[in-house]
């Protein structure tokens, strides 16, 4: 019973419980988790210290988010059934043996211990700690959803930003060469993460059964288009076109994003040769903090014009953004930099309004594991994405072409990756009602929502 | 309804992590500003 402290039942808040105590929890795990985004700190010491390429060592993190992918979609289902707080302290878990594992690798200079270690363990707590809080934060705020999940998956941006100067500053810290100082660093870095990751498992809490803000009803919501208040299991969802079509949207706006943020240094580089080694990172740095506040506001955004809307700008204007940047975004540095922080600012909020789209169509009940099984396009833009960046760019620099003619063709390109994304956005509709699971209580079918006044029920809580 | 703790000291901890968190997201926000800086004062 050593494990009962984790169980799903022992997580179950009082009533009265603060729902706003719930986001630092998720914020925890997520700010921990996004230090993936910044493992290009790494590189240049691991090549130097394993005497190789750039290419194994890419390995490591395409590992790490390819088991994101496959460990959310897996394990989604298992998460959902045994609540935030065990899935946290497993994803804790994993994450910091991952730096322990990884760290060994270093000290002993063996590169297959580091793919075991940060990529398939350290991917497997990214992928349970990715979807833990999800659908917690989505029981807690039901009239604020897209609020909630923007809370915590900006986190997932936030962490890129707090991991890269912290792991700066320990690799200087533990040896004169970044190259000796990989291991401590990793050791470092994976303890601060479990005891922030724990910290966010142990605060975390389930709002009690029939609990609600206080003034709000599903009825009103689901009055609004695409709001289902049915239920659908993760199951059956994958067997939905409204799944698959969500899925080649977050899968579109995921490959444009990459295409920019590939290669956002020499990009800016190449259209504007006044533009330094150092000014190039300070806009990669203005990406990140686009990319980050997207998920916050987009998000928070889509609760009021709703999700379809919402998305219909990130693929709609983003679009238009691309274009424009193909055409004109030698004009001057303030627009290249303009473009593409709003571009940055989409595929952000992208990732952070698909849980919320994801509760509206099919329910909450399993949001948690259909979530999970929705990201395995992340993984697989992760790898079509730099794919088709790197063999355009490459493609265009076998042809003669230099500058920021370089990248003309794949922005196009990402236009029209765009484009196909905005039109299965448009064909997405209203779940049939043969996959809702049957409820005891009609109030819950979609079927019957404008004959019934909207009303508080007895169980509404303060919120 | 059970919980592992109180009420109490739960919800202080989760006011300690709020803390925390923000001032996490504030030291990444301002060392990438000062990045930021360089691209159009640098």
């Amino acid at each position: 019973m050593g494990m009962s402290v984790l169980d799903r039942e022992r997580t179950i808040a009082p009533r009265g419980y603060n729902r706003w105590l719930i986001p630092p929890a998720a914020l925890a795990v997520h700010l921990s988790i996004g230090q993936v985004y910044a493992f290009s700190v790494f590189k240049a010491p691991l090549v130097e210290h394993f005497g190789t390429k750039l290419t194994p060592i890419g390995l490591i993190f395409s590992i790490a988010i390819v088991m994101l992918g496959l460990s959310a979609a897996v394990c989604g289902t298992w998460v959902e059934r045994s609540g935030p707080r065990k899935a946290m302290f497993v994803a804790a878990c994993c994450w910091s043996a991952g730096f322990a594992v990884g760290a060994l690798g270093v000290a002993t200079t063996q590169l297959w211990l580091v793919y075991l270690g940060y990529g398939v363990i350290g991917g497997i707590g990214l992928g349970i700690g990715y979807i833990s809080p999800v659908s917690t934060l989505i029981k807690w705020f039901p009239d604020r959803p897209g609020l909630a999940t923007g809370l915590a998956i900006m986190g997932f941006g936030g962490g890129a930003l707090i991991a890269s100067p912290l792991s700066d500053a320990l690799l200087s810290t533990y040896a004169t060469n970044p190259a000796d100082a990989i291991a401590p660093a990793f050791l470092t870095l994976g303890a601060i993460y479990l005891v922030m990751m724990m910290l966010g498992a142990f605060t975390v809490r389930l709002p009690p059964d029939g609990w609600r803000p206080v003034g709000w009803s599903p009825e009103r919501t689901a009055e609004r288009h695409l709001v289902t208040r049915g239920n659908v299991t993760a199951a059956n969802a994958i067997r939905t076109p409204q799944f698959w079509l969500l899925w080649t949207v977050l899968f579109c706006n995921v490959t444009a994003g990459i295409g920019i943020l590939e290669q956002a240094a020499p990009m800016i580089q190449d259209h504007f040769a006044t533009v330094s080694a150092a000014a190039a990172a300070g806009f990669v740095g203005l990406l990140s903090l686009c990319n980050m506040s997207g998920r916050l506001v987009w998000s928070a955004t889509s609760d009021v014009i709703g999700r379809k809307p919402m998305y219909m700008c990130y693929l709609g204007i983003g679009a238009v953004l691309y274009f424009l940047l193909a055409t004109a975004g030698t004009a001057s540095v303030a627009l290249f930099v303009l473009l593409t922080g709003i571009i940055l600012s989409f595929y952000g909020g992208g990732f952070s309004t698909v849980p919320a789209y994801l509760k509206d169509l099919f329910g909450t009940i399993q949001v948690g594991a259909i979530h999970g099984r929705l990201l395995t396009a992340w993984s697989a833009a992760g790898i079509a994405g730099p794919l088709i960046v790197n063999g355009l760019a490459d493609a265009q620099s076998a042809a003669g072409k230099s500058g920021a003619d370089l990248y003309t063709v794949s922005l196009l390109v990402m236009v029209g990756v765009l484009v196909v994304g905005f039109i299965a956005n448009l064909l997405i509709r209203p779940v049939a009602d043969r996959f809702l699971e049957p409820v005891e209580d009609e109030r819950f079918r979609r079927e019957e929502p404008a004959r019934r006044a909207p009303r508080r029920t007895a169980t509404a809580e303060r919120s | 309804m059970r919980s592992d703790d109180s009420a109490n000291s739960a919800q202080v901890r989760a006011m300690a992590l709020w803390v925390i968190v923000s001032a996490g997201l504030l030291y990444g926000v301002v060392n990438t500003f000062a990045k930021v800086v360089d691209l159009f004062g640098g």
